[in-house]
């Protein structure tokens, strides 16, 4: 709340509209305002409030210099923030930011936190401070949201792309992340390198087109309900609820129908709930923003052409066919 | 005679915000010319103040930026006018208070990045019928300026120098 002593009577909204009413008068003001909402407010309030400002700052009534200007400015801005946030939590609005895609890659937490998540990560070469690095400072990112059910259950995928140069030309690869938002948190998925030399990426900029033409060198067919697909996109679809009740996984359930005995590979889905079912009914529908399984034992063959660490097949969790 | 484009100078953040919570129309203080100082002195476009021209305000905000100067004038300055816009949006209903809330706190937590100017270019002929000129009594100096508040994303062209 306010500190001001002429706003002590007023509430946080009342406060905040004083004091942006007040800033109207300051600011340059072409008589053509955005809003009208001020009308309302008495001159001699805005009066007094200002008068206490100048004094709280020790400057002269007189004084209209853009320094003692810019410290007015500044401490009403510092007012308008503590009236216009008094009613919440600075959490609260960053969670649903963070939901929303609105935050800078930058001010997320990355969470790799399932143990299974980690091992898969690790497994295929990838060092968690480089994944990190992807999604906090990516080349490109994009966020995506189902926003057809409950902010609860919605889906809130993110895609983050990074270059990296390698040694050789033929290195160099762009690291994959796809994570989840929960509030400002992103929590980390699977994470794949493509490599320029091995995938097409000519005229391909965005990270939704890397992961598709990624699926097309290295998916696996596989169904969920009635469709049949290497890459899912944007479909609904009707499943049994209790092979997919995950919105935001590796279901075990997503399996590949095609590919030779004893290949690893990774199942992945994107997708929610829409609640057009009866909600005891084995049914569900399913919106899936995407889904996809990668041959694995493939992928692996790529990363050791380009020499990548990666932990002995004998010690992998992935499934296989 | 009219010239054929118009100019204002706007930061980042000003232009994400008239987009996610003004619909994507957006409020703009414009002239005539890019650089007042570039055209013939008598002129009477040349008269538009430092305060009120777009490649003044552009040098402003971009060696702000460059530099990472927390109390630059014009920044403090579209951090106190975004924040009370949100207030009064809210108070006027136009958006609720939770969307108030996440306007000011990006405004608090910008980064520098997000304070870089960008350059709208408006062809004048799409936007003339709703160009509202500034009264003389409120212009910083004789030059002509304009304000357009219903400015449509596909109405202009944004570059950065």
């Amino acid at each position: 709340m306010t500190e001001l002593t002429t706003l002590r009577d007023k509430d946080s909204r009342e406060a905040a509209r004083v004091l942006a009413a007040l800033s109207s008068s300051l600011l340059p003001e072409p008589g053509i305002a955005e809003t009208s909402s001020h009308s309302a407010l008495d001159s001699g309030v805005l009066k007094s409030v200002l008068a206490e400002i100048r004094q709280r700052l020790r400057v002269s009534k007189d004084d209209f210099s853009i320094n003692t200007q810019s410290k007015i400015y500044a401490f009403v801005s510092r007012e308008i923030s503590k009236a216009a946030l008094a009613n919440t939590s600075e959490k609260n609005v960053k969670d649903r930011l963070g939901n929303k895609g609105e935050l800078r890659p930058s001010q997320y937490q990355v969470l790799m936190g399932e143990e299974n998540t980690r091992a898969v990560i690790e497994a295929l070469g990838n060092k968690k401070s480089h994944v990190i690095e992807a999604v906090t400072h990516p080349d490109e990112f994009v966020h995506l949201q189902a926003s057809y059910t409950s902010e609860d259950e919605d889906i809130r995928p993110t895609i983050s792309i990074k270059s990296v140069i390698g040694k050789r030309a033929e290195d160099d690869f762009i690291l994959l992340v796809i994570s989840k938002r929960e509030g400002q948190i992103q929590q980390v998925g699977p994470v794949f390198r493509i490599y320029h030399s091995e995938v097409d990426l000519r005229d391909i900029r965005q990270p939704f087109d890397i992961l598709r033409a990624f699926v097309r060198e290295y998916g696996l067919t596989f169904q969920i309900g009635s469709v049949v697909s290497k890459f899912i996109e944007n479909e609904v679809i009707g499943v049994s609820r209790s092979l997919f009740n995950s919105s935001f996984s590796a279901p075990k359930a997503l399996k590949p129908i095609e590919g030779t005995k004893g290949t690893y590979y990774v199942p992945f889905i994107a997708g929610a709930e829409t609640h057009v079912q009866a909600p005891h009914s084995e049914e569900a529908t399913m919106r899936v923003l995407f889904a996809f399984v990668v041959d694995i034992s493939k992928y692996a063959t790529t990363m050791r052409r380009h020499k990548v660490q990666l932990t002995p097949s004998e010690h992998w969790r992935f499934p296989t066919i | 005679m009219s010239l054929p484009l118009l100019y204002s100078t706007n930061v980042l953040l000003k232009l994400l915000i008239q987009e996610r919570f003004r619909g994507d129309i957006h409020y703009v203080w414009c002239s005539e010319s890019f650089d007042s100082q570039s055209l013939p002195r008598y002129s009477l476009r040349s008269q538009v103040a430092p305060s009120s021209n777009p490649a003044d305000i552009y040098r402003e905000l971009k060696g702000a930026v460059q530099r990472k100067d927390q109390h630059c004038y014009k920044m403090t300055e579209q951090k106190l006018s975004l924040k009370s816009l949100a207030v009064s949006w809210e108070a006027a209903g136009e958006i609720n208070s939770e969307e108030k809330e996440e306007i000011v706190y990006m405004v608090d937590n910008a980064s520098f990045e997000d304070w870089r100017p960008l350059v709208y270019v408006i062809p004048r002929a799409m936007v003339d019928l709703r160009l509202k000129v500034v009264p003389a009594n409120r212009r910083a100096s004789f030059g002509p300026e304009y304000i357009l508040p219903d400015l449509r994303r596909h109405e202009f062209d944004i570059i950065e120098l």
